[in-house]
């Protein structure tokens, strides 16, 4: 019996790339670079893989017709080597600016109102309403800014500045993922408050505040639009949540 | 002789090398041992964001890579030549639109259909016709409509305007691309390296298989065999694809595709470069999409929704390794001018 070199590496670029996949499904860290929807691909991804290595583990003793090395494999292996040794912590809002932000108090095309998703969540008219569903009321606010006139919210996330704010200007933010980390966007609330500097930029904050609502021209759709913006009265550091991303 | 038998045992030596630094880092981290903070060194904001942005395309497109490899190996064992020559329509349009429409009953995105496009043209498929079942597939299928309906939240004209003109482009490209490849196939041949692939032909195997098990068996080797092939074929150019798409991303700020401007001509340039560069999944990419409305014209998100998934830096990769090269820019010159010149009508029209 001669050992077949590529068929042994082959095996084994299979093996641990079957190993990786399986190994963040256990531990959930798949959901770093994935939206939950796709995971029924990744299982499928999975169980074809598992039939490959098995099929190659059959081959690594049958006669190659050519030895010529296939460097091809050496493509496989970057990737294997980036997440055995990198392991990743998941994405950051750098690279999540280089998407895109979607923004509630941005311009943005009129949506018909028929659109929005549910009635205004608020039972008592002064009790602070802590938003649990972000990606809910974010949508809701957006379509819906009316509804929250004058209420006093609460808001988890992290601070976001975009580059064309003014001082004070900042957005309570989230990572939307809608498939995988590349697609990631920053999506959040925006907000106004006279002591942001105190605020840790790499922190979370639960922040309290009163919606407002401002109208302003919007060139491009040449029309007015009303938007909401929530001006914070104060913020309380938070600890990051475990899956501090949020899926449409 | 003695030079030659030199040079592949130094070779041998440096492949064995690197197979066992290879080794010895991964199993050092499976194993969680202590590394010294050697890895630390090299740690940095922009290699982790490389890492998660590159495994998260690929661990995205892998399963449908996988699931293209064995569509494709399915119909090398089991559709004939002489089938596909019966149903394909023998009037040219009539063809073209056919194909176009494929992805209503088979919705695939962009990258599984790049292995099955290879298998229908080697199986006999007209060029111009697999070349727009590849570009339609992955935009005019009811899971891309639906995931851009919700993207925008039920702007049915986005909708309406993406699968109309990716139909339409993707006719139009196939049309002229067969044209250009004027009868001379511009596939690469490709010859079945190594042990990768099964050695037989299916043909001979399955006349010689008497027992009805046996050639059950044998069919099962041929597929897991083949999907095999099919992936370290599409999957190593996939890989290059998306490290220079995680690359790009994670070095090339978006300002610097932005500052180039958002009036009609220039956010339609803006917009089909952002789709080359991303190199998002079909499905995703309305959600994308979407940020820009209101900052660039309706034309230019067209282009974005139809050019994305014709071609991109991940999409070129893998063509790559299936096209001969001259062709293959002929054929995105020809993608990228059509695309260019849909969003612009988009925009004329004032959609």
């Amino acid at each position: 019996m001669k050992l077949n070199i590529n068929g042994l590496l082959w095996f084994l670029v299979l093996g641990l790339y079957t190993f990786l996949i399986g190994d963040l499904m256990r531990t959930g860290d798949i959901s770093l670079y994935l939206h939950p929807k796709m995971l029924i691909y990744v299982y499928f991804a999975f169980v074809t893989l598992v039939l490959l290595t098995l099929y190659q583990s059959t081959r690594i003793f049958k006669p190659s017709s050519s030895a010529k090395f296939k460097s091809g494999i050496l493509i496989f292996m970057l990737p294997l080597l980036l997440a055995f040794t990198v392991r990743p912590e998941g994405v950051s809002i750098q690279m999540a600016e280089n998407k895109g932000v979607y923004v509630v108090g941005e311009s943005s095309k009129k949506i018909d109102l028929s659109q929005t998703i549910g009635t205004s969540p608020y039972k008592d008219e002064n009790a602070p309403y802590y938003v649990a569903n972000f990606q809910n009321v974010l949508l809701d606010m957006y379509f819906n800014p009316k509804a929250y006139e004058g209420k006093t919210v609460q808001v988890m996330g992290f601070i976001y500045e975009a580059p064309e704010y003014v001082a004070g200007e900042f957005m309570i933010s989230r990572l939307l993922i809608s498939c995988c980390t590349a697609d990631a966007q920053v999506a959040g609330f925006k907000c106004n408050w006279d002591a942001l500097e105190t605020l840790d930029k790499e922190k979370w904050y639960l922040i309290e505040g009163k919606v407002r609502l401002v109208t302003t021209y919007n060139p491009l759709l040449s029309m007015d639009e009303t938007t909401a913006v929530i001006d914070v009265v104060s913020a309380l550091e938070v600890e990051e949540p475990e899956n501090p991303y949020i899926y449409p | 002789m003695s030079e030659k038998n030199n040079r592949s045992s130094a070779e041998k030596m440096l492949m064995w090398a690197i197979i066992f630094l290879f080794l010895a880092i991964i199993f050092f981290n499976i194993l969680r041992l202590p590394n010294m903070g050697f890895f630390d060194t090299f740690r940095t904001k922009y290699l982790d964001a490389f890492t998660v942005m590159l495994l998260s395309i690929l661990f995205e497109a892998m399963p449908f890579v996988l699931i293209g490899a064995f569509v494709s190996s399915l119909i090398q064992l089991f559709v004939s030549e002489t089938f596909i020559a019966r149903i394909i329509p023998q009037n040219r349009f009539l063809g073209l639109l056919a194909a176009s429409l494929m992805g209503i009953i088979f919705p695939v995105c962009e990258c599984a259909i790049v292995p099955i496009m290879r298998r229908l043209t080697k199986k006999g498929v007209p060029l111009h016709i697999s070349l727009t079942f590849m570009l339609a597939v992955p935009i005019a299928n009811p899971v891309v409509l639906l995931s851009t309906y919700y993207a925008f939240s039920g702007q049915l004209e986005i909708v309406f305007l993406r699968g109309f003109f990716g139909i339409l482009g993707a006719i139009t490209i196939g049309h002229f691309a067969g044209r250009m490849a004027g009868g001379v196939s511009p596939l690469k041949d490709t010859k079945y390296v190594g042990d990768l692939r099964p050695v037989a032909p299916v043909t001979q195997l399955s006349l010689q298989m008497p027992s009805k098990f046996q050639k059950i068996k044998t069919n099962i080797n041929q597929i897991i065999g083949h999907t095999a092939g099919e992936f370290y074929d599409v999957g190593k150019f996939l890989i290059i694809g998306a490290t220079l798409s995680a690359a790009m991303q994670t070095f090339v700020p978006r300002e610097a595709i932005l500052s180039i401007g958002s009036g009609g001509i220039a956010s339609i340039i803006v917009m089909m470069s952002m789709a080359f560069v991303l190199s998002l999944c079909s499905e995703a990419d309305a959600f994308i999409a979407r940020t820009f409305l209101g900052q660039f014209t309706t034309g230019s998100i067209v282009g974005f929704l139809i050019y994305g998934p014709m071609i991109d830096i991940k999409n070129t990769m893998m063509l790559s390794g299936v096209m001969h090269g001259k062709f293959l820019v002929k054929f995105i010159a020809l993608i990228t001018g059509v695309c260019f010149i849909l969003a612009l009508l988009v925009n004329l029209v004032g959609l």
